[in-house]
């Protein structure tokens, strides 16, 4: 203790001891402190200086301050580890529906051989058949996603209104095939073909792009005539058919997105952040300096709507941030706080309107 | 009932999702509002209390066993904003990469016997010392962190740091004094 009777007011201040009796953390030194002012009271008026500096020292912690960015951090943490996980940990349970093939009756068609007409009709019928029930078809609302599981031990994770069609079963040694409306991300797994060499390949048939590959993960989006590719990991081709053209083949590599407009002269490749791309999957959206534009396809594309600005201005603002999307009222409210503007939906028009607040 | 910091860690090391979102729970607030004392940029602190994160995840299984996670978290957030800060700074061209931490009234609570006009002084005071003095008092006094920790956030030992501090509240006398005799002089 007497080593405190050197001690000015900087020393007293600067000592963690004192520190801990002043702000009264410690009820262990505050007996040692007690002794030591009763004991020499001539340091009494240094003592008190020095509390007082401490006291003015203490910070103004507001309880709940940064709670906003401390959950919009959890967040987005949280948003970016769904990103990294591998994505082979989906759930695996779920077996598809499959629909009853039916073989078209035989003795129909040996009628029909003999006529062409009838026989052109047959074609038909045996086309249309295959099609809707050798097939297992998948169909989501809006809003919905699905995840579904191939027979091959691939996931695919359909977005809200969208369809995809997969056979019942692939022929031996033939290209897994299956054909997409709408938006849905691949988890594809590498096959082997049998007593062959090699992988055998897995396509995505979209409106006018076929997209090939051997195992990888990618997104296709196809909606309103226009597809785009983005690739997470892997490789993969694309088969671009035109009209008049021939087929354009275009490869891709990891962070990058092809998109394919219906006019089919050209395509656009550039390097992306994955993430802003395929975040539906974890039922958000994750938007990054993204012009409202942009958010409004996605809103359509997601629940169906049309968004129409008030100030056509708005439609280049952007936002960034992660927004949940699995309930479309949270969505919007989260939405229209975030920018701080009007959100007013009109549900016999399937139409949201945005516009800014009236001070 | 709190787990130990010690526990917590664990938690992190065994792969526990959670016990990040734990960790933010608890110390998002003071590492951002460090952050914007040094960084004064919030979206860059944003992004690099985001890489803090992400990196004790990402390594989670080569890291040490951390007795006391705030300091921790602390020190490799001070990193980060140097290594930003000096990048930008590269690119402008300018030499000085040191950062600043600036006080303001809001900071400190109001006693009784500390009116107004003296918290004012004190906020002059404060900002008349040096750089490194003002982010030693912020660990030290905002924060409450122990010497050991601040020398190991500011990389820096034992005895400068605490010498820094002795010189910074010596110095805060000095200004609250001359101040007050100015008040003196002038009534």
């Amino acid at each position: 203790m007497e080593k405190y009777l050197t001690y000015k007011v900087e020393d007293f201040v600067a000592d963690e001891s004192f520190q801990r009796w002043v702000l009264g953390e410690d009820k262990a030194v505050a007996s040692i402190w007690g002794q030591f002012v009763t004991q020499y009271p001539e340091k009494q008026s240094e003592i008190n200086e020095a509390k007082r500096l401490l006291n003015a020292l203490v910070p103004n912690k507001q309880a709940g301050k940064y709670v906003h960015e401390t959950q919009a951090a959890i967040t987005l943490f949280q948003a970016n580890l769904q990103i990294q996980k591998p994505v082979f940990e989906v759930a695996k349970n779920e077996r598809p529906i499959k629909t009853k093939a039916l073989t078209f009756p035989a003795r129909l068609r040996r009628i029909a051989a003999g006529l062409v007409i009838l026989f052109t009709l047959g074609a038909l019928a045996y086309f249309l058949t295959n099609t809707y029930l050798a097939n297992s078809t998948y169909e989501t609302a809006y809003g919905q996603t699905q995840k579904i599981n191939l027979p091959d031990g691939s996931v695919v994770t359909l977005n809200s209104n969208s369809h995809l069609r997969v056979p019942n079963t692939w022929e031996a040694g033939e290209a897994r095939e299956v054909w997409l409306d709408g938006e849905a991300f691949f988890e594809v797994q590498k096959q082997k073909n049998g007593e062959k060499q090699g992988l055998i390949k897995f396509i995505v048939h979209s409106a006018n792009v076929d997209v090939e590959v051997l195992g990888t993960q990618f997104n296709v989006w196809n909606r309103r005539n226009n597809v785009a590719v983005v690739l997470n990991e892997g490789r993969v081709k694309l088969n671009i058919k035109g009209k008049d053209t021939p087929t354009q083949i275009v490869e891709m590599l990891p962070n990058e997105m092809v998109e394919i407009s219906n006019n089919q002269v050209s395509f656009t490749k550039k390097q992306i952040k994955t993430k802003l791309y395929t975040s539906w999957k974890a039922q958000e959206f994750v938007f990054e300096s993204t012009p409202l534009a942009e958010v409004a396809k996605k809103i359509e594309d997601v629940y169906g709507l049309k968004v129409t600005f008030q100030d056509t201005k708005m439609s280049s603002e952007t936002i960034t941030g992660v927004i949940p999307c699995k309930n479309e009222q949270l969505f919007f409210d989260v939405l229209s706080t975030t920018l701080d503007i009007k959100i007013t939906k009109k549900e016999k028009d399937k139409e949201v309107v945005f516009s800014r607040k009236t001070k | 009932m709190k787990k130990s910091d010690y526990e917590l860690w664990q938690q992190l090391k065994q792969g526990d999702e959670h016990a990040v979102s734990e960790m933010m729970q608890y110390y998002y607030a003071d590492l951002y509002q460090y952050s914007l004392k040094i960084a004064g940029d919030a979206d860059l602190s944003k992004d690099c209390i985001q890489e803090v994160f992400m990196e004790i995840w990402t390594k989670r299984e080569k890291l040490s066993d951390v007795n006391y996670i705030k300091p921790y978290l602390f020190k490799s957030l001070r990193r980060r904003i140097v290594y930003h800060k000096t990048q930008k700074k590269k690119e402008l061209d300018n030499l000085e990469a040191d950062f600043d931490v600036v006080f303001s009234q809001e900071d400190f609570l109001i006693h009784e016997q500390n009116t107004k006009e003296r918290q004012e002084k004190l906020v002059k005071a404060l900002n008349q010392l040096s750089k490194r003095q003002r982010e030693a008092i912020y660990l030290k006094f905002y924060e409450g962190l122990s010497y050991e920790e601040i020398a190991e956030i500011m990389g820096i030992t034992y005895q400068p740091l605490y010498n820094l501090i002795y010189k910074s509240l010596k110095l805060l006398r000095e200004y609250l004094s001359a101040c007050s005799l100015l008040l003196l002089l002038l009534f």
